[in-house]
């Protein structure tokens, strides 16, 4: 099951570009285009990073008026879609 | 051999005779037949397309020289790497739906390789510049394009507009075959080769109680209209579509787009005229 601990990382085969508050990615594996609004954004930033979910979590909670709740069941479901569209894999530990 | 000058692009295409591209041609005696490799053919996209009025399935097969078209019910077409010369298998005639196939789907490829997009639009030159609409099937793109250029303005475009954003701006490219108009009703004719783009405006249909209301669109919806609007998108390679992904987003950046939302009745398009005239 996913929670805020595990360790993520972006795939090799995303091209990622950010317009306005949206961002546009291409997972060139699957040649298929998505699209990010604002939190799924800097999200996408943070992880792109290298920071840990959880990490990313403690910041968006602190740049968002947001419930804590609320924003890790949002970040997991999308972390979880992130995952199902090949955009984002676990590192195996 | 015939060649053709098709939105600002040279093409050749050995052996055929193109009835509609006729206003297109040029001379040049240099291009000849061009087939796949006999290397290996890959596989690099099977999808479903709207060609020729139903939906068939498409495939998409990379050579090491180029691309190969294949539709199911019409005959195959390959385009070289640099997509300048289009050559069809079997007998060197076009059947009904092999003209669909060429005019469609390989041309919009092979335009895509070259750099220009193709967008599923209408478009109406006006006084006060070139207006193009986008939107899904069915929201008005076709009517709205038709009125306008009934009362002063003049129709560019009515299901496919190439399009570059390069130094001198976003230009359209109106020398490209509408299928959905006649013959003797084809706007290339009235226009040059490049025409500057003003305006972009996204359509979508209101209520018939409804006004119509155009107001301004997110930078980021307006990169989400122009890849959903973008016609054959679903034949790119990664390449290709990273190449789309980025002139999209460009254009999202540079321009801005307006979304128009207006209900279907007769007595709403003079409103949605002046309203447009406020924005051009």
């Amino acid at each position: 099951m996913l929670t805020l601990d595990a360790s993520l990382r972006i795939s090799t085969n995303v091209i990622f570009t950010v317009v306005g508050q949206d961002a546009f990615l291409l997972n060139t594996r699957t040649n298929k285009y998505y699209a990010l609004e604002e939190v799924g954004v800097r999200l996408w930033e943070l992880l792109n990073e290298g920071r840990q979910l959880r990490g990313c979590y403690q910041l968006l909670l602190n740049e968002y008026e947001v419930d804590p709740p609320q924003l890790e069941r949002d970040i997991l479901e999308l972390i979880g879609a992130l995952m199902e569209n090949g955009l984002v894999e676990v590192i195996e530990e | 051999m015939t060649c053709y000058r098709i939105a600002g692009q040279e093409f050749s295409f050995p052996g055929l005779t193109i009835p509609e591209l006729s206003f297109f041609a040029i001379k040049n005696p240099d291009q000849t037949a061009l087939t796949p490799d006999p290397g290996p053919l890959a596989l690099s996209c099977q999808t479903v397309g709207w060609v020729g009025e139903a939906e068939r399935e498409v495939e998409v097969w990379s050579a090491r020289n180029g691309t190969l078209l294949k539709v199911r019910g019409g005959s195959d077409f390959f385009i070289s790497a640099d997509g300048s010369c289009i050559s069809k298998a079997g007998p060197q005639e076009l059947a009904g739906l092999d003209r669909d196939i060429l005019l469609g789907p390989v041309l919009v490829l092979a335009l895509a390789l070259r750099g220009i997009w193709c967008l599923h639009a209408s478009a109406v030159m006006c006084k006060s510049g070139l207006i193009v609409f986008l939107g899904e099937s069915g929201q008005g793109k076709s009517t709205l394009a038709a009125y306008l250029s009934s009362i002063d303005g003049r129709l560019v475009a009515d299901d496919i507009l190439p399009i570059t954003l390069g130094s001198r701006g976003m230009q359209v490219w109106p020398h490209f075959p509408q299928l959905k108009l006649p013959t003797h009703v084809q706007p290339a004719e009235k226009f040059p080769e490049q025409l500057p783009l003003d305006q972009i405006c996204v359509l979508s249909r209101a209520d018939m109680d409804e006004m119509p209301e155009l107001q301004l669109l997110p930078a980021g919806q307006a990169v989400q209209s122009l890849l959903r609007h973008t016609a054959g998108t679903r034949l790119f390679d990664s390449a290709l579509l990273s190449g789309h992904l980025s002139f999209c987003a460009n254009i999202g950046r540079q321009i801005l787009f307006s979304q128009l939302v207006y209900p279907h009745r007769n007595d709403a398009l003079p409103i949605v005229k002046e309203l447009l005239e406020d924005i051009c």
